[in-house]
């Protein structure tokens, strides 16, 4: 009996014990802060023509004012460099000081025989279409340069599969700030190879190029 | 016991920035130029045609001499060409590579041997001039011999054109 009850004791004194681990209390207080606000600044650019007609490159831009601007057609060994070359000027146009970072392209229709080719159909195109549309790409070269500097060169392809850095030999990057420094005009040519073969005759190619900036690193 | 916590801490701690490791990202924005135009030229010669067209061929003899003719080519492309002139061969057959061959004079150069034409450059026609000329005379020498009597040759006249930036004649 005494055994028991001593056992039974315990029993209640662990129960009380755990019950009253969930019952403890201090003393407490609290201090708030409040209206801290946090502000993301914007990273925008944008690009213009300027006083050049847009786009950049245009067989024809017609028989008005901006007829000394056509680029006329291109064959093997063409080439739209030094002070033939198109301007067009980035802004800054965030609060974020900006780096002009990369350059790619986009061709949006390619045309053969008269026949616009949409890119997003490019497995269901015609087998000399595609070799017509490789050696295109592979052949046409963009150049950028910025007072005399270059910037980029390298082949369509190249911009189409990837964006390309835009930086100068050294290393050197364009920063782009939000006050006195927030434009830049970049210089815009390109050269058709004399590698280029009989397979580009008659084509023509339409394509957005695109200017990357991000924030400064 | 205390090892094990730490060690589990430290675990939790190296988890944590691992997963912060692939999260890196910068704010980024493009401009574009859209809808640029890159098109391309056609160069294209056309076919004169029988250069020996309305030119009396028939019963030739030795010491015979076809009038001068002028010949026009067309370009019918987008780019300007340089274009050159020359003949198949054509084995075996007397008037081509016999002692004493057809022969051809090109413009105001002398008669040569048809089978020792090689190449000859007749200048640029521009796709803006569309056309060009030329002038092409044939003779048979008067040392031909009985040997020739009776034969005929038919000849193909090759024109190659190419941009005129290009230094050589291939593609």
């Amino acid at each position: 009996m005494k055994i028991k009850l001593s056992i039974l004791l315990i029993a209640v004194m662990i129960i009380g014990l755990i019950g009253g681990i969930g019952t403890y209390a201090w003393f407490s207080d609290r201090a708030v802060s409040s209206n801290n606000t946090f502000h993301a600044g914007t990273l925008t650019i944008d690009g213009d023509n300027t006083t050049e007609p847009s786009p950049l490159f245009k067989t024809s831009y017609g028989d008005g004012y901006y007829s000394n601007y056509d680029v006329g057609l291109w064959y093997p060994g063409k080439e739209i460099l030094g002070t033939n070359c198109r301007n067009y000027t980035i802004e800054n146009t965030g609060t974020l000081n900006a780096q002009i970072s990369g350059l790619s392209a986009e061709i949006t229709v390619f045309k053969k025989d008269s026949t616009d080719y949409l890119i997003e159909n490019i497995d269901s195109w015609p087998e000399d279409v595609k070799q017509s549309y490789d050696e295109f790409v592979q052949n046409l070269s963009i150049v950028v340069t910025n007072i005399g500097s270059k910037y980029y060169e390298g082949t369509l392809k190249s911009l189409i599969t990837d964006i390309q850095p835009l930086e100068r030999s050294d290393g050197y990057v364009i920063m782009l700030n939000t006050t006195d420094m927030k434009r830049v005009n970049l210089n815009f040519g390109a050269v058709m190879s004399t590698e280029a073969n009989n397979k580009i005759q008659g084509v023509s190619a339409t394509v957005n190029i695109i200017i990357h900036a991000s924030q400064e690193k | 016991m205390k090892k094990k916590v730490l060690l589990s801490v430290l675990l939790v701690g190296l988890l944590a920035f691992g997963a912060g490791m692939g999260t890196f990202a910068w704010f980024t924005d493009t401009a574009t130029s859209n809808d640029n135009v890159f098109e391309t030229g056609t160069l294209t010669i056309d076919d004169p045609g029988e250069l020996t067209a309305q030119m009396t061929v028939d019963n030739i003899y030795p010491g015979w001499t076809s009038d001068e003719k002028e010949i026009t080519v067309t370009n019918s492309g987008s780019i300007d060409f340089k274009y050159r002139i020359s003949v198949e061969a054509l084995t075996d057959n007397i008037l081509y590579d016999g002692a004493t061959p057809l022969q051809v004079k090109i413009n105001d150069g002398a008669y040569v041997n048809i089978n020792e034409l090689g190449n000859v450059e007749l200048g640029e026609i521009t796709a803006a001039d569309d056309t060009g000329t030329f002038n092409i005379q044939f003779k048979l020498p008067e040392a031909a011999n009985n040997d020739y009597q009776n034969q005929s040759a038919t000849f193909t006249f090759a024109f190659d054109a190419t941009q005129t930036e290009n230094d050589g004649w291939t593609e």
